[in-house]
Formats: C-alpha cells, sequence, structure tokens
C-alpha cells in the first residue's frame, strides 16, 4: 500500500476513533484505550524493528522508564502533562545513552542487549527504593474525577499519542533518516560506504521509538495508579507489541496499529467467551496468523489490490 | 484501503453486538458477584484456589435455595474472568463486571498489587469489593470505602509466632528476620522486626535478599554468627526451602523457626521431609478452628464439602474465599437490599463469625478481630500449637535439630 493510501486510512480510522466514546460503553472504552497503548508501543517497535532492523525485543525497558518518571513525578505534584512530556523526553534521553554502548551489536546480540536491559532496569528500581517505591511498588495520586470523564480523558490522550506516533512514522517513512534507517536494515556496511552516519541515524531511531513508548507507559501508569517493576517492565509488553507489528506489517506506516486492533479485539473476545481456554485459541489464532499472513496485514492487501488491478488489466487487453 | 475500511466497520459492529449481548439476560431473580481473578500466569495456583472457595460457596447457596434479601430469594451468579496475573488485565475485567455485567458486588484477586490497580476502578464505580486475600496495609491506607478484608493485614502476619514465642519457658531473647525483597514479605518482616523490639526481644539480624535468589548460603552463615533463638522468615515456598537447607547444612539451629507463609503448603512440607520437625508458622487458617456459621458450620464439616467438590483439602486461600461470600450474605440479609451503600452499613455495623474467624469491619476496611493461628510440624503433621483456644498440641519447645 502507497504512503497516500495508508494515510487516507488512518484518516478514516481516527474520525472512527473520535467519534467511538459517544457509542461505546466504559468496558469497551478501555478496551479500546488498551488498543491504543499497546498500539503506541508497536509504532515504537516498528521505528527501531521495522525501519533500522534492529531487534529491540527488551523495548518494554522504556514503556516501565516512562510509567516511573511519569509516576515519581505525579507524586511530586508534578502537572499531568507535563508529567506525561517528562516521560516521553526521559525515556528518550535514557535510550540516547545505553544506545550509545549497545548499539553497536548486532543482530541477535542487540536483541538480547536489549531484554537485559529490561532486566538491569527492574533491579535498578528494586534497589533504588526510595521515590520509586522499590519493591513495595509505586502507588500515584487518584483523580477525584467521575470516571465516564477520566476514562474518556485517556482514552482521547492515548488516541492523541497514537496520533502523534503514527504521524512521526509517516514523515519518517519519507525523510532522510527514514531512508539512512531502511539502507542501514539492509546492509549496515553499505549504508556506511554510501555516506550514512549509521551510528547517529541508529540512536536517533532508538530515541524515538524510546519516546513513543515511554509515553505510553507514563499514561498508563497515571491510568493504573499503581505501578510495580512486575507489569511495568513486563516483556511481555514488547512481545505482544512485536506479534502486532508483525501482524499488521512492519515498516508500514499504519500496519502496528492495524496489527494491535486486530490481535487485541480477538484476544478480548476470546477472553470473554472462552474463560479456561483463552491461551490455546489465542496462540492458536497466532500460528495461523504467522502462516497465512506472514508478511502482515498491510502486505496482503496490498498484494491483493495489485493482484486485482493486474487482473482487470489483463482483462482489459484481452477484450 | 475499501477493505480496510470496511474491516473497521465490521470490527466496531462486533463491538456493539457484544456490548448489547452482555446487557440481555438478567430479570429473574439472580444475583451477580463479579470475580476477576488469576488462573493463568504466576499467580493461578493461588487464584484457583480462592475461585473454588467462593464458587463453593455459591453451590451451597443455590443447593439451599438461594440468600433472602428483604422480601426476595436470589440465586447466585459468580460472573468470573482469568486475569493472568496481569495487573492491566484485571483492571480491564474489573470495568468489564462493572459496566458490562452490571455488578454491584465483587470478589477479589488473590495478589495485593493487582487488588491496589482494580480497587480504584470498583471504588470510582462504588461497587463493593472482598478481598480475603489482598492484605498489603498500603491498599487500605488509600481512602478507599468500598473494599474490605476478613483476613488480619500483612504487617500482622509473625505476631502470633511472637506472641507464642514470649509465652515460651525458657524465653527466647534474640530474634532475626530474613525474606526476600519484595511487597508482602517486607511489609511481613519490617513490622514483625519493630513489633519483636517492643516485645522486648533483641534484633540481631535482619536481611532482605532478592527475590530469585538461587543461593541463601550466605544469609545461612550471617544467621549462624548471629545465633539468635528465633529466626523468622517472610518468604514464598521456593526461598523458604532454600533458606531452610542451607541453614541444614550449616548446622544453624535456632529454638524457633517460624515462618509467615509457607507453613499451610503440602509440597512444602513435602519437600522438607523429616527435617521439616517442629518448623512452625502463621496460618491463616486450619480445618481445626471452631468458630461456626449458618453456611458451612464448622471449618471441618468446610473441609469436607471443600474435598468432596475437588479432590483435594483445602486451604487458607479457599477458606478465606468461602467465608468472604458467608460475610456478603450475611450482610445482604442484614441489609435487606442490594444496595452497595445500604449493604456497605450493614458491613460496618456487624460483629459476628464465620468458620475461618471473627469479623468486626472498620471504616478502612480492614477486619480488627481478625486473628490467625500458629502451626507446628510436628512428626511431619501441621498441628494448631497457638492460640491456646485452638490448639491441638503443645508446642515442641526448642525445636529438636534440623
Amino acid at each position: 500500500m502507497k504512503a497516500k493510501h495508508q494515510l487516507a486510512a488512518a484518516a478514516v480510522l481516527l474520525v472512527l476513533a473520535l467519534i467511538l466514546p459517544a457509542v461505546i460503553d466504559n468496558y469497551w472504552l478501555r478496551v479500546m484505550t488498551t488498543v491504543f497503548m499497546i498500539a503506541i508501543v508497536a509504532q515504537g517497535l516498528n521505528v527501531i524493528v521495522g525501519f533500522a532492523g534492529y531487534h529491540a525485543f527488551g523495548n518494554a525497558a522504556f514503556f516501565g522508564v516512562g510509567a516511573y518518571i511519569a509516576g515519581v513525578s505525579l507524586n511530586a505534584q508534578v502537572p499531568l502533562a507535563l508529567a506525561i512530556v517528562l516521560a516521553t523526553g526521559g525515556s528518550a534521553v535514557v535510550a540516547g545513552i545505553f544506545g550509545w554502548p549497545l548499539l553497536r551489536l548486532r543482530g541477535h546480540y542487540f536483541a538480547i542487549a536489549s531484554v537485559a536491559l529490561n532486566m538491569a532496569f527492574v533491579e535498578v528500581i528494586l534497589n533504588l527504593g526510595g521515590v520509586t517505591g522499590g519493591a513495595m511498588g509505586l502507588p500515584l495520586p487518584i483523580s477525584p474525577m467521575p470516571p465516564d470523564l477520566l476514562y474518556r480523558m485517556i482514552y482521547y490522550m492515548m488516541l492523541g499519542a497514537l496520533t502523534v506516533a503514527t504521524l512521526v512514522v509517516w514523515h519518517l517513512s519519507g525523510s532522510r533518516l527514514g531512508y539512512a534507517l531502511r539502507a542501514l536494515r539492509d546492509s549496515e556496511s553499505g549504508a556506511e560506504v554510501m555516506g550514512v552516519d549509521t551510528v547517529k541515524a541508529k540512536i536517533l531511531a532508538w530515541m524515538i521509538s524510546a519516546a513513543m513508548t515511554g509515553c505510553a507507559g507514563g499514561i498508563w501508569a497515571y491510568w493504573l495508579t499503581f505501578i510495580e517493576v512486575g507489569s511495568a517492565f513486563d516483556i511481555g509488553i514488547s512481545m505482544r507489541a512485536y506479534i502486532m507489528m508483525l501482524l499488521g506489517g512492519m515498516g508500514t506506516i499504519i500496519g502496528p496499529v492495524v496489527g494491535a486492533f486486530v490481535f487485541e479485539i480477538v484476544a478480548t473476545l476470546v477472553w470473554s467467551e472462552f474463560t479456561h481456554i483463552h491461551n490455546l485459541l489465542l496462540g492458536m489464532f497466532l500460528i495461523a496468523v504467522v502462516i497465512l499472513v506472514p508478511n502482515g496485514i498491510i502486505h496482503l492487501i496490498s498484494r491483493a489490490s495489485a493482484r486485482l488491478s493486474a487482473a482487470r488489466e489483463l482483462r482489459r487487453a484481452k477484450a | 484501503m475499501f477493505k480496510q475500511v470496511v474491516g473497521a466497520l465490521v470490527a466496531l459492529g462486533m463491538i456493539g453486538f457484544g456490548s448489547a449481548a452482555d446487557r440481555a439476560a438478567a430479570a429473574e431473580k439472580t444475583l451477580k458477584i463479579g470475580a476477576a481473578v488469576s488462573l493463568s500466569g504466576a499467580l493461578s495456583r493461588e487464584g484457583r484456589l480462592l475461585v473454588e472457595g467462593y464458587e463453593l460457596w455459591q453451590k451451597k447457596v443455590n443447593e439451599a435455595g438461594g440468600i433472602k434479601i428483604g422480601d426476595d430469594t436470589y440465586k447466585i451468579e459468580i460472573v468470573s474472568y482469568d486475569d493472568e496475573s496481569k495487573a492491566q488485565t484485571s483492571a480491564q475485567l474489573t470495568e468489564k463486571l462493572i459496566t458490562s455485567d452490571d455488578v454491584s458486588f465483587i470478589f477479589g484477586p488473590y495478589s495485593s498489587g493487582i487488588a491496589t490497580a482494580t480497587a480504584v476502578i470498583s471504588e470510582r464505580y462504588k461497587v463493593l469489593t472482598l478481598a480475603p486475600m489482598a492484605t498489603a496495609n498500603s491498599l487500605y491506607g488509600r481512602g478507599y470505602k468500598y473494599i474490605f478484608t476478613q483476613t488480619p493485614l500483612a504487617d500482622r502476619g509473625l505476631y502470633p509466632v511472637l506472641e507464642l514465642a514470649s509465652e515460651m519457658d525458657p524465653k527466647p531473647q534474640s530474634v532475626a528476620v530474613v525474606g526476600p525483597d519484595d511487597l508482602f514479605p517486607n511489609i511481613v518482616g519490617d513490622s514483625a522486626a519493630k513489633k519483636a523490639e517492643e516485645m522486648g526481644f533483641k534484633l540481631v539480624y535482619t536481611a532482605k535478599y532478592p527475590k530469585a535468589s538461587t543461593d541463601l548460603a550466605s544469609v545461612a552463615t550471617q544467621i549462624k554468627s548471629a545465633a539468635p533463638d528465633v529466626v523468622l522468615a517472610t518468604g514464598y515456598v521456593q526461598d523458604t526451602l532454600l533458606l531452610l537447607k542451607s541453614m541444614r547444612e550449616l548446622k544453624v539451629d535456632p529454638a524457633i523457626v517460624g515462618l509467615a507463609m509457607s507453613i499451610g503448603i503440602q509440597d512444602f512440607r513435602d519437600a522438607l521431609g523429616p527435617s521439616a520437625n517442629g518448623i512452625m508458622g502463621t496460618d491463616m487458617w486450619v480445618s481445626t478452628l471452631t468458630y461456626s456459621d449458618p453456611v458451612f458450620t464448622d471449618s471441618a464439616t468446610f473441609a469436607k464439602e471443600f474435598e468432596a467438590e475437588y479432590g483435594n483439602a483445602p486451604t487458607y486461600h479457599a477458606a478465606s474465599g468461602a467465608s468472604a461470600g458467608v460475610i456478603l450474605q450475611m450482610a445482604l440479609e442484614k441489609a435487606g437490599s442490594t444496595d452497595v451503600d445500604k449493604v456497605r452499613e450493614a458491613l460496618l455495623s456487624m460483629e459476628g463469625e464465620t468458620f475461618y474467624g471473627r469479623f468486626k469491619f472498620e471504616d478502612d476496611g480492614t477486619n480488627s478481630l481478625g486473628t490467625a493461628a500458629v502451626s507446628q510440624l510436628i512428626e511431619s503433621d501441621p498441628k494448631v500449637i497457638f492460640p491456646p483456644a485452638v490448639a491441638q498440641e503443645k508446642a515442641l519447645y526448642p525445636r529438636s535439630e534440623m
């Protein structure tokens, strides 16, 4: 699918998402907020994995970093908007600092190092104690807003963050940095020879990725009002986002968003209908996806529409 | 492009359909109670035991014809979901229970961390939660009005062992407190250390080891050099096993070894074998307790019925779950209404007992009459030794060598 088409589809989805809270109940509102949250994480992965080709399995580290920065800030009476900005920026800075040494590793070495980074953060928070709450977890201030209003506000915060993240990816796909990243994904030494500053490009990509992930983590912390290292640095967050990115199509603009939507809605429906075997059914769904749509939904759609127009051409030629 | 739009519309349609279907049903007199508990993931074992307790209560009530609330008789329907041991999932399911399934009452999850994330939601919607196993003090210090637990809070976890120790002759003098660095163990350990000093014991050693430690020989060595009369361990099953084995290898031999949470678990006792003789620990519930209630009669009957239903002996998790049901039932009957605020008022004004123990709730949702027993492994069997009112045997003191 061309970038133009993807953007048009994204605009339609955005309009639907904007009016959705008027027609759904609070449970589905929460489900959709979760979809947006995990879609932001998937979009973050898209930047570092889909564009740069660096498999950051441990990207949940920045989700946790963002959550803790927001949590500590909110407890220090920092206003919500500023706390989210700090979470976003702070995560990017952390990625910049650790990206410098870690992004020198390639392939699975980097993937493992990113997971190790995630685990290291868990230990750091546990041992820091103090304002982070350490092993006791961190309770956040509770908003006095009524649930209908509060949860709609959080919904729009997540949606806003996702929109910005998607616009960033769109901008990236046509920018100099985007081309540099794709070049280094295909051949890092090749890109270097062509004059791409690969170290700078990779670090920038990871910082963008971390900013998105950290922003999602920050809003999540405010939403949940209680964070623990186990839930904030859950490697499952990265894994789920990874699957969604693959499902939608990595390296595309709206692939991760579509993947997140499909995966999360299927998971939620399976959940509520099959309480005892939901993990089994979800596993089967994933296997089916990997076999049937290995390149993601967006690629599938592009291929199908290409085939359609080819058939049309053929018919016209025959006539 | 076209397909994407159609896909989005279909998905939206599914959403609408899902919630409409959920809103239907109801009409006959059934009281729905929600339960989002861990049935998969790290806490699945404890979660399942808890749910079995809830469900046994449901079965008993429905077999007896239901609960009489005001002029109506209600059957109970527990709507349960699996929170996968994740706070995020549990929050989502709590929202579902409240807004889609329309429950006004919830039986809480196993973990305090998860309950802290869900309590804020039920609080906002004014839905009453009974959380028999979520006992972290922090949860009840947040000013919530709609969450209650009948189990003594975590900070009191080792008080019964200390009280027992102070009644021994000769009275032990020194205490060591060790445990993993984690939410629950920290609360239990810190307050036990403080209480021990208040009670006149000398605190000679405290340690917090990383949660996933695979070698506790250094902790055991430190305990040996501090030579306390009482060792209190706040850990979970795996690390406590490791600690006790390391202590045995190093021949550390205190007069009392008291555990905060593992003694009631069969696998734990099996893994230790005969060397466990004399180890004691806090038990939230044992089948020899003599409290009674109209639903389960007493603990022995509960244990028998539980075993008949599920094929294995109940643990305190299951007992706490079933008794939470009994407490809710009593409050509903007293309130004569299913209105949440009336039930809450009834709960706050009551003083009573279930087979699990006595209860009188404070404004913060805690039970001021909650107590725990101390069991000791005597010839590999857990025997209640404290408090004296329910004791089966005299305490083995000082315990024989490990």
